[in-house]
């Protein structure tokens, strides 16, 4: 916690610190060149969407039935996303379920066409990412939500869910090593 | 065209004394009566206090049966329509089909042939009951009464007396076997649109669908049923899931292993624990691939049986170096009714008893009898209401796992299947492959075609007699000649013999004929370099029924309104269970092949009109259900198994994707034979909507589902 | 033993807590209202409202129901007397019958939070499969019963 805490004053207060050496920026940009293909899979983008719905799917086809973001990213009236995803994954309806409300990313945390280096600044960008600094993005990592994306579980149709190409510890070590080394973006 | 013979009066007015075992509309067991009500006919009996009860050969599959059927007769009774509540009949040949001797629900032909039978039920009865009437007045003559609101009344006196009073001594008398049909000018329910008696009880989860029905002792089965079409069980392990909470035992069945246990959850969740291996038929290695060579060889090769011939057709087209050919095909599609197959069975050494939603009231004795020994009067089959039919409930492959699993455990059992068993132990409607051919006059109107379909059965898996080789009147009707002005006319068929499963699904064969050729006369009217309805309307002439059909229709679509750009109309006419039809879909398509419905009009003339609100519901829904089947409805193969197994890869059309606008107009045509409506509705819809895509895009598209030419609906 | 309350009724029910709470509902309650289409959360013939909101029932565990007020078909009036119903019979809606009572429920859940629905609301909320095809008046009565 504390390594964090110190990674969120260099990040915020970046301007009137000293910045970390060139090898660690450059180190930086690599890090997050290595944990970015976890952002973009389809455990993740499939509702850090840019569109009025979610996907589904690893070829992030458009949600079955319609299935629309609704204002605050939970549904719509009638249809909100835990008229169907509960708080686990279900074996018997292969309906995917973590233990938080199943819900978009909101609109400004959309990643879909974005470049790795896009990506990075707009995870970075306290207007877009909900005022969070380097290592509330970290803490982010922490949440039911996402570590849903490790144990997606079965579906019936297709069966088990691929998981993001890093496991779990890996990505989180990697990205707070990201925010440590200055929470640097690639071109 | 189909025949429609006459009825065995006998066979249909007798039937006295037989069990009343039923299901009331509301689907609750119907009630118990305090006097046993006395029969009239077959069809009516009538209690005490004056309720009078029809009785329904026919199964509610959501047609409005139930309604129409009994409305019938009841005017013809002269009956107060408060007071006539339906039963089920038993199983037994005096409620069989009087055209084909044979008791089932489906090929649109509920109305067709059973309105007749009410008219005349309704009509002895009401000749039974005033010949008791008359019996009671002394001078008084029958010619001098008449019936109204469950009254008989002596028109110059005024007497009456109550149905319920007269009933007893009416059964007494003998069946008035050639009754008197009514001349009635204006009959207080036929014509009309009558609220559907089934409908209240759908909407607060009182209706019993077959997965509902309940027996005491009950006990609930699920399946496992071979994975490849032809495979079997090779082992399995009953002891891998013994001491599992509530279960009673696995047991075999035909083509699988099922789990008996108290509740369902168990038995499915118990029967995934189970050990089970399962082995390949002879026939098992088939495949999307292979069965598109094995109809490619048909097409090509030359055992054809001639089913329709009208002049020389090949002659002409042979001869013409200028002759127009063209090859359509549709797909493999599944019922998907939205109720999963199920049935409760219960045999006991006293008999065998059925309850199940299905269509094959006659098959499912049949099946009961034939697996437990017992005589046709000790097996006993009861309907409830299906959450769709669509022809699937015509088999009963689902009855007889239950007749088996209560005969193995001894208790009776509910087997209910998955979605996934569901639409992977299908008998789907087939795949066909048509080549139609024509030769034109100058004015590019047809004079010959020819036509070569390709296509597995559909009616055998559902028909008492066997078929002929390359036979199958349920596959080639719709190409069986035309209602438009063509003088020869040639439909040659070849049926494949296919280890897929395949039968008769709403449309049956008008379905993909009906696409086929009026996607073939879309195209000779555009070679011809004339508008799509004014073309169809050169070859009607000679049919101001037809006509008048195909005319309303353009003028309520609007035919000849301009359109923006990237919109187009497209049209189908035809005949099809009697019932002529024209169907206009106007439609919006942008540059990602995203389709829009903007409007589809439907203009049916059944000869005539019994409800025209449970007629036009039928027809509405039956858009829909067109749209689905041309867009999205598509089963394939891989290993010997179906690949789509639920509704994510078996989409239905949804609310958003409809058009906004759906006119149904009806006609009572100059018809001297009655039309079917029940699956009318979605058969031009494919054709028509094809059609539009052409108006709209100028791209012909000759197979369905239209998806697979990278069409879909627009989203919101 | 799992609590929950069924329709203003406070219930135990005997089953393990994965078991779907459709087929709790269907199996232990004996009530029949609340269909079974497809166990995966595609048709929406087994919706039904916990805590208020509509819900496919087959994709949630008895389990997480435990304390919840859920209501089902059957509970949405005891007369037939729910605007909603009222409208479906008014319409003619049902054919089959067997989507309809998780379309009514999906409805109610909306009509609760949206009282005048427009067009494109209830083309949003009402995802439920019919394969009869009763769309449009499933939309009107939806229109009917909200006083639109």
């Amino acid at each position: 916690m504390l390594v964090r805490s110190i990674a969120a004053i260099f990040t915020a207060m970046s301007c009137s610190f000293p910045l970390p050496a060139i090898s660690d920026e450059a180190n930086s940009a690599e890090l997050f060149a290595k944990i970015a293909p976890v952002f973009q899979s389809p455990r993740c983008m499939n509702c850090h969407t840019v569109t009025t719905f979610p996907k589904q799917g690893n070829d992030r086809h458009r949600h079955s039935m319609n299935v629309a973001r609704g204002r605050d990213g939970h549904g719509v009236v009638g249809l909100t996303c835990s008229a169907c995803h509960q708080r686990e994954n279900q074996l018997a309806s292969g309906v995917p379920g973590a233990d938080e409300d199943w819900r978009l990313a909101p609109l400004s945390m959309g990643w879909e066409n974005l470049s790795v280096g896009d990506l990075c600044r707009r995870l970075l960008d306290p207007s877009r990412n909900g005022g969070r600094t380097g290592a509330g993005v970290v803490d982010h990592l922490s949440t039911n939500l996402v570590r849903w994306a490790w144990a997606p579980g079965s579906s019936i149709a297709s069966g088990p869910r691929t998981v993001p190409p890093l496991e779990y510890e890996d990505f989180v070590h990697a990205a707070d090593e990201w925010i440590k080394t200055g929470s640097r973006c690639p071109d | 065209m189909r025949d429609h013979t006459t009825i065995d009066r006998r066979s249909f007015l007798s039937g006295v004394g037989a069990l009343v075992v039923g299901i009331s509309w509301t689907g609750k067991p119907g009630r118990a009566q305090s006097s046993a009500p006395s029969r009239l006919t077959a069809w009516v009996s009538i209690s005490t206090d004056n309720r009078v009860t029809v009785r329904l050969s026919q199964s509610e599959i959501g047609q409005g049966i139930t309604t129409t059927l009994p409305a019938i007769l009841a005017d013809e009774l002269g009956a107060d329509w408060s007071r006539v509540e339906t039963e089920n009949s038993p199983v037994e040949k005096e409620y069989q089909n009087p055209r084909i001797h044979w008791m089932f629900t489906g090929n649109s032909e509920s109305i067709q042939t059973f309105s007749d039978v009410m008219r005349q039920a309704g009509a002895a009865a009401r000749e039974m009951l005033i010949a008791a009437a008359v019996a009671r007045w002394p001078n008084a003559k029958s010619g001098d009464c008449f019936t109204q609101d469950n009254k008989v009344v002596h028109r110059p006196s005024k007497r009456s007396l109550g149905f319920g009073e007269l009933a007893e001594a009416a059964s007494r008398l003998p069946l008035s076997e050639h009754p008197k049909l009514r001349v009635d000018t204006n009959p207080s329910l036929i014509g009309r649109s009558i609220p559907r008696r089934d409908i209240p009880s759908k909407t607060d989860g009182a209706a019993v669908f077959g997965i509902d029905f309940k027996v005491p002792g009950m006990v609930y089965a699920a399946v496992r049923q071979a994975p490849m079409f032809g495979g079997s069980v090779d082992t399995f392990d009953a002891a891998s899931i013994a001491g599992r909470p509530g279960v009673i035992g696995a047991f075999p069945i035909p083509n699988g292993v099922a789990v008996v246990a108290e509740h369902f959850w168990q038995a499915k969740t118990a029967l995934e624990a189970l050990q089970v291996s399962f082995k390949a038929g002879p026939d098992s290695a088939f495949d999307s691939a292979s069965i598109e060579n094995q109809y490619r060889s048909a097409l090509a090769g030359v055992s054809w049986g001639a089913i329709f011939t009208k002049g020389d057709a090949p002659k002409m087209v042979a001869g013409d170096r200028e002759a127009i050919t063209r090859e359509y095909s549709s797909p493999f599609q599944a019922h998907a009714t939205m109720e999963p197959m199920n049935c409760t069975a219960s045999v006991t050494k006293d008999g065998c008893d059925i309850w199940a939603p299905t269509q094959g009231q006659e098959l499912t004795k049949i099946i009961g009898g034939a697996l437990t020994k017992l005589p046709p009067e000790k097996v006993r089959v009861h309907w409830t209401f299906s959450g769709g039919g669509f022809g699937r409930r015509l088999l009963a492959d689902f009855v007889a796992q239950a007749v088996i699993l209560s005969k193995q455990s001894g208790r009776p059992v509910k087997v209910i299947w998955t979605r996934e068993e569901d639409m992977t132990h299908d008998f789907y409607r087939p795949a066909t492959l048509t080549k139609l051919s024509a030769s034109r006059g100058t004015d590019g109107r047809p004079t010959a075609i020819t036509a070569r379909l390709v296509s597995s059965t559909q009616l055998r898996p559902v028909s008492p007699g066997p078929l002929p080789a390359n036979v199958d009147p349920r596959c080639t009707e719709g190409l069986e000649g035309s209602r438009y002005s063509i003088d020869n006319f040639r439909l040659d068929y070849n049926r494949p013999e296919l280890a897929a499963p395949t039968s008769v699904l709403r449309t049956t064969g008008f379905g993909p004929n009906i696409f086929a050729f009026e996607s073939f006369i879309d195209e000779l009217a555009h070679e011809a370099r004339q508008d799509p309805y004014k073309f169809r309307r050169a070859l009607l002439l000679h049919d101001p029924r037809g006509l008048k059909v195909l005319d309303l229709a353009a003028e309520k679509s609007g035919w000849s309104k301009s359109l923006p750009k990237g919109a187009g109309r497209g049209m189908a006419f035809y005949e099809a269970f009697d019932t002529i039809m024209a169907q206009v879909v106007e439609l919006m398509v942008d540059k990602e092949k995203s389709v829009k419905l903007r409007k589809i009009v439907t203009v049916a003339d059944p000869g005539k009109i019994f409800d025209p609100g449970i007629a036009t519901s039928n027809l509405e829904g039956g858009v829909v259900w067109g749209l689905t089947s041309a867009m999205k409805s598509e089963i394939t193969f891989a290993k010997g198994a179906a690949v789509q197994t639920n509704f994510d890869g078996y989409d239905m059309v949804h609310m958003w994707e409809t058009a906004p606008v759906v006119e149904t107009y009806l006609l009572n045509g100059e018809g001297n034979k009655l039309g079917g409506l029940g699956e009318v509705g979605p058969t031009g819809i494919p054709p028509a909507f094809a059609n539009a895509i052409f108006a709209a895009t100028g791209e012909r598209l000759r197979s369905l589902p239209l998806s697979r030419h990278g069409y879909s609906f627009a989203q919101i | 033993m799992i609590s929950l309350y069924v329709n203003g009724h406070p219930v135990e029910i005997d089953a393990p807590a994965d078991t779907p709470l459709l087929w709790a509902i269907r199996d232990h309650l004996g009530m029949t209202g609340t269909k079974f289409g497809c166990g995966a959360a595609l048709c929406g013939a087994c919706t039904v409202h916990v805590n208020g909101q509509a819900t496919r029932s087959c994709s949630m565990p008895l389990g997480s129901a435990a304390g919840k007020k859920v209501t089902t078909i059957e509970g949405l009036s005891s007369d037939r007397s729910h605007p909603l119903q009222k409208a479906w019979i008014a319409e003619q809606v049902p054919q089959c019958g067997y989507c309809q009572s998780g379309m009514i429920m999906a409805a109610a859940a909306l009509l609760a939070e949206t009282p005048h629905p427009t067009d494109a609301d209830i083309d949003a909320s009402m995802t439920n499969i019919c394969r009869c095809g009763t769309y449009a008046r499933v939309r009107k009565a939806i229109h009917t019963a909200a006083g639109n």
